[in-house]
């Protein structure tokens, strides 16, 4: 598996760049899954900052603004330990180049959630960021300087 | 699939052993400690909020935990919507028009402050003075370097042919300078006065910057001559840089001051060390740090003498500062709206 991991340099190098990239992001969720953890888990905060902004903002689905008050606040507590884990995942999977495509699936929907509840200022941030997920997703990003290398040599499939 | 469902089941129940194992579930509650919501210029590195956390701690055997404040506003919100679970034992960055806008928001526990009347600088800005203690204060002023040509000495001076372009603002919607600014101008002007003064403003100003560091970048990049800050933003550049070409200018019509106050929401966990925190912010020795990190005038008065502050000549304030909250919400959309009807003359 080691070897594997060098040896896509050679046989994918030209995913190089993306793999980049794609550490690049998994070292910010995993910085941002640190930050909610100690925070949300270990500060044993209430309620999200987000989900306050959300909560003011005018354009959301009716449906969804019921999620939040009626679901997700008063159950705050098993959501944010959710949110830290999916992050967590994200970061881990991009970082080590593992599992990267069905990952991106769930870090696009993911963001999708934060741009329909994030303010007006963050929705370009959230959008380019669900484009880059998109794009790993696609490219197999986890077949240069990743894991998935080995994998896909053995089992292929649209898994890796 | 097989091995992503794998892989998230391994994290899950990493995070939960981790959850369940953690530090502060094994060991008994050593000491005390509250939890401090402030905002970041007050808790940095280069803030009072560490070495305020050091003296108290060493004075209570207690712990404090600061907590970045965003923004007051979301942070009362949610503290508002948490009820009686809300996390936090003192609020502190608040000025006098947060008090104002949002103090209603959730219940505040009443305090009395430890410093004798006399030795205590009094404000009447101070809209709830039974539930927030003030701990610095400055008043806010035009301020320029030593070479600039032309010296404003009241508000209609700033628009001046000199200073077209030069004076870089704060947006009031996000600052709270850039508030005290739109306040002065509303409460020593008539309102069609103001109105048509804000008119001729926007046409003359550098930019409307969202936060004071951004505005005082610009000034201190040479990209405004002019910015708006407070009186003691020069002993900044004196005590830290050595340089003394930055100047405050002084205003006929008197300036407006504004005053950081700390408060104890009511659903406190330590109560009473909270309270004695928010006492302790104004002892002499807190005073001192605050004053010498935040760079703001100290509210027990001898806490500046045979420093540098001492030599801060103390404007005229204009009088009747207090506002209510339908007026800033009024003064707000009114400056929008003229901010969105006028064209950008640059």
């Amino acid at each position: 598996m080691f070897q594997s991991y060098f040896e896509s340099l050679k046989y994918v190098g030209h995913l190089l760049p993306v793999s980049f990239l794609r550490i690049f992001i998994g070292y910010f969720y995993l910085k941002q899954a640190f930050f909610d953890w100690k925070l949300h888990i270990i500060g044993n905060s209430v309620v999200s900052d987000i989900l306050v902004e959300a909560l003011n903002k005018a354009q959301m689905p009716y449906w969804y603004r019921l999620f939040l008050s009626e679901q997700l606040m008063p159950h705050w507590g098993i959501y944010s330990f959710i949110l830290v884990g999916v992050q967590f995942i994200i970061g881990l999977s991009y970082i080590i180049g593992y599992v990267v495509r069905p990952t991106s699936a769930l870090a696009f929907l993911f963001c999708f959630n934060y741009l329909l509840i994030s303010s007006q200022g963050s929705e370009f941030f959230f959008r380019l960021l669900m484009a880059c997920h998109l794009f790993m997703a696609w490219v197999g990003a986890g077949r240069c300087l990743g894991i998935d290398y080995y994998f896909y040599k053995r089992y292929r499939g649209v898994w890796w | 699939m097989r091995h992503f469902i794998g892989f998230s089941i391994l994290i899950f129940a990493v995070l939960f052993v981790t959850y369940f194992n953690r530090e502060d579930l094994n060991t008994t509650k050593e000491a005390l400690s509250i939890k401090v919501y402030a905002d970041s210029s007050f808790i940095g590195s280069w803030g009072p909020g560490p070495h305020l956390k050091e003296l108290f701690e060493k004075q209570t055997n207690a712990k404090i935990v600061f907590i970045d404040m965003k923004e007051s506003n979301s942070l009362l919100q949610k503290m508002a919507i948490d009820g009686k679970s809300a996390v936090g034992d003192v609020i502190i960055s608040l000025d006098q028009f947060d008090i104002v806008r949002l103090s209603e928001l959730i219940q505040w526990r009443p305090l009395v402050s430890k410093l004798d009347s006399d030795a205590s600088q009094s404000y009447e800005v101070n809209p709830r003075s039974d539930v927030f203690l003030p701990y610095d204060w400055a008043p806010i002023s035009i301020n320029g370097q030593k070479n600039n040509r032309f010296i404003p000495k009241s508000l209609d001076d700033l628009l001046n042919e000199e200073m077209k372009g030069q004076l870089a603002l704060l947006d009031p919607r996000t600052s709270s300078p850039g508030l005290q600014f739109l306040v002065w101008v509303m409460k020593t002007k008539s309102e069609p006065e103001a109105i048509e003064y804000l008119k001729k403003l926007n046409r003359q100003v550098h930019s409307y910057s969202p936060s004071w560091s951004v505005g005082y970048g610009l000034f201190k990049n040479n990209q405004a001559d002019y910015v708006l800050s407070y009186a003691t933003s020069p002993f900044y550049h004196l005590v830290e840089e050595k340089d003394d070409s930055y100047k405050s200018y002084e205003f006929s019509e008197g300036h407006p001051i504004q005053v950081e106050f700390a408060g104890v929401p009511d659903t406190c966990e330590n109560c009473d060390l909270a309270i004695q925190f928010v006492q302790f912010l104004q002892s002499p020795e807190a005073q001192k740090i605050i004053m010498t990190r935040n760079y703001m005038l100290p509210v027990y008065k001898s806490a500046q003498e045979t420093t540098v502050f001492d030599t801060l000549k103390i404007y005229k304030t204009y009088k009747n500062q207090k506002v209510t909250k339908d007026e800033l919400q009024r003064w707000l959309n009114l400056w929008s709206e003229i901010r969105q009807n006028e064209p950008d003359s640059r």
